[in-house]
């Protein structure tokens, strides 16, 4: 890209070419199939005249040496003539760094059977350290516990407002609509068989038993496990984690810890303000719905949904809250390096996040029914 | 005499309300190593990223290359941009990439030339600013801080530019690694009759390749000089710059 001038050419005599022209970036695509257009056989005599040249840069200069090693390796025995001055250092230069070729040995690539075996022992890998990086989180909070003033109390609240109280708003909201949409599809078939008054059981118990908590659950793996994932991974691109550790702090008890605390206090709470939520929404269905009037619905509910319910719905909460702390953490001591990687970890946080709340979800069932609570 | 590659009159920035440059002046002559020095916080990297249109003063006159480039639009600021390479205070490398890949970058972006030229080009830089071949393959986290400098040098240079900006570019780097970037610069300068801005704080090469070093300080260019004339300055800021003993040893060598 240094001064622009008359485009870079070649005129071709006997045995003579002369370069003429501006031979930089700027004219290199148009030159280069005219350089390689040249050939020639063993034995011939040939001069490089670069008298004519008006301007060279280093891709000017390194196209013409590429051209002469191409035709020495066909065997011409070249000479190069006329070189301006202030231009043969950096020819001498370039015969210096680039003896050879330049080109950097390609990477090496995975035969079939081990780009089959990598993905699983890689698999088994993030599992493993999943277990060891939960095993190490719960020891250091059992640690901590009974030494709350170590408890990094500040970063709890601040992460119980930005995890809990920022998302009451999005929880409400869309538990309010799913409390519709229950509601919605019950009215319709429970009027069927004249059972109306059962749609207030319905909405009650499923909000308080699945959904209220399940929903918030969701919502809080994408909001906030993604967001713990990449605060993490960003410090660790940033050597912070590093530098945690050499000042003697564990990055557990600094970064893991109050998040998961935080949540497993959140995320109940939010739970029950999604059901709260919800049972509203089904309630105004309801009423638009059918004859039934919202003091008659909330008793339904009252009466439908007990103590006991409303503690194994909520209660499954904080073990909620435990594995999208836990997955976002972790996933974000998995970055490595680079801002692609927070980005590919920050992924993963919330697809496995969802993914084991749902899975701990159906334990929950499984488990309930075999009890048989 | 040729007008200045760089031409910037009445310059102010302000971030709220702190003021960083007060009515600053400063012009950059064609082919010249122009260093830029001042203490920690005196607004070099933010006078440097507005000559590399990132930032936009509040008010003044900036000229490149005898164009004005206040308030360009995003075309033609792209033109200019073609025209000089930067060299960031922390490489600021693409993580996603490897080396090699990260010097070929702008030639993949504007030129169509076929990918095995550009990677020998890209080769090619890697090769003039000393880095191992073997380094090429690497991701930019699985390098040390002076191997991600030469290599965000050699990403700079590959669209063999006519301008070349360097923030801190021999920082972080050993004393050899940084006399041979001295070196490099002074012969790049000689071959492509390159202009550089750079902004450092090493004595040596502010003695080995600038030929005139701007001061700059309370939001100005208190003096423009070749180095040896700025050690007998009067100005507060520029004897306080040059007060220690590291300087004074310079003296002598006038
Ligand atoms: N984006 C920004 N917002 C607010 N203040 C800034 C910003 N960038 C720089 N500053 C302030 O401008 C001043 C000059 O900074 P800088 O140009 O980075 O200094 P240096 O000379 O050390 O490179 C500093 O006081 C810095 O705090
Ligand atoms: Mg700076």
């Amino acid at each position: 890209m240094t001064e622009q001038g008359p485009a870079p050419g070649l005129e071709r005599g006997q045995d003579r070419i002369r370069f003429v022209g501006a031979w930089t970036l700027a004219g290199a695509e148009a030159c280069l199939p005219e350089l390689e257009a040249l050939s020639s056989r063993p034995g011939r005599r040939l001069v490089f005249d670069l008298s004519g040249i008006t301007a060279l840069d280093t891709t000017g200069a390194w196209l013409i040496v590429r051209t002469e090693r191409r035709l020495r390796a066909q065997g011409a025995r070249l000479a190069r003539e006329g070189v301006p001055e202030r231009y043969r250092t950096l020819f001498h230069e370039l015969e210096q760094r680039a003896p050879g070729s330049l080109r950097p040995p390609p990477p090496v690539r995975d035969g079939l059977l081990a780009a089959l075996g990598r993905p699983i022992v890689k698999g088994f890998d993030e599992l493993f350290a999943f277990l060891a990086f939960t095993g190490e989180a719960f020891v250091q909070l059992a640690r901590l516990l009974p030494r709350p003033q170590r408890i990094r109390w500040r970063a709890l609240f601040a992460d119980m407002e930005q995890a809990g109280a920022r998302a009451l708003g999005i929880v409400g909201l869309l538990s309010f609509l799913m409390g519709v949409v229950i509601a919605y599809q019950a009215a319709v078939q429970l009027r069927l068989y004249g059972a109306d008054l059962y749609v207030a059981d319905l909405v009650g118990l499923s909000m308080v038993r699945e959904l209220g908590p399940l929903l918030a659950a969701i919502i809080v793996a994408g909001r906030t496990g993604s967001a713990y994932a990449a605060q993490i991974g960003t410090m660790k691109v940033n050597e912070e984690i590093d530098a945690l550790r050499t000042l003697g702090v564990s990055p557990l008890d600094v970064l893991v810890v109050p998040k998961m605390l935080s949540l497993a206090v959140s995320l109940p709470l939010l739970a029950v303000f999604g059901i709260v939520a919800g049972v509203c929404g089904g309630m105004v269905m309801t009423g638009l719905l059918l004859d039934l009037s919202a003091g008659v619905f909330l008793d339904r509910v009252a009466d439908a949904v007990s103590l006991r319910s409303f503690l194994l719905g909520v209660g499954k909460a904080p073990v909620f809250a435990l594995i999208i702390a836990l997955i976002g953490c972790f996933q974000g001591f998995r970055v490595e390096g680079s801002a692609a990687s927070v980005g590919r970890h920050t992924t993963l946080a919330v697809v496995q996040s969802i993914f084991l709340v749902i899975v701990a979800d159906a334990q929950f069932s499984v488990f309930f029914s075999w009890l048989g609570i | 005499m040729q007008a200045p590659v760089i031409e910037i009159r009445d310059l102010v920035t302000r971030f709220g309300s702190h003021v960083v440059h007060d009515g600053l002046s400063l012009e950059v002559r064609r082919g010249e190593v122009l260093a830029l020095v001042g203490g920690s916080g005196s607004g070099k990297t933010t006078l440097l990223r507005e000559m590399i249109l990132l930032t936009r003063p509040e008010r003044g006159s900036l000229r490149l290359f005898g164009q004005e480039a206040t308030g360009l639009d995003e075309a033609r600021a792209r033109a200019l941009r073609r025209r000089f390479g930067v060299l960031f205070q922390h490489g600021a490398l693409f993580s996603g990439l490897t080396v090699l890949e990260n010097v070929a970058w702008p030639l993949v972006e504007h030129t169509r030339l076929p990918a095995a030229v550009r990677e020998e080009m890209a080769a090619l830089r890697l090769r003039m600013v000393g880095l191992d071949p073997e380094a090429a393959r690497l991701r930019p986290s699985a390098l040390s801080g002076g191997m991600i400098k030469r290599a965000a040098l050699a990403r700079a240079l590959v669209m063999d530019p006519e301008l070349l900006f360097l923030d801190e570019p021999t920082s972080g780097l050993d004393p050899a690694s940084a006399d041979a970037f001295d070196s490099l610069l002074l012969d790049l300068r000689r071959w492509l009759g390159l202009t550089v801005v750079m902004i450092t704080h090493d004595l040596d090469s502010l003695w080995r390749v600038a030929d005139r070093v701007a001061v700059l300080a309370e939001g100005r260019i208190v003096a423009v000089a070749p180095l040896c004339e700025l050690l007998h300055h009067e100005h507060p800021a520029v004897r306080a710059y040059f007060e220690g003993p590291r300087a004074r040893r310079r003296i002598g060598e006038c």
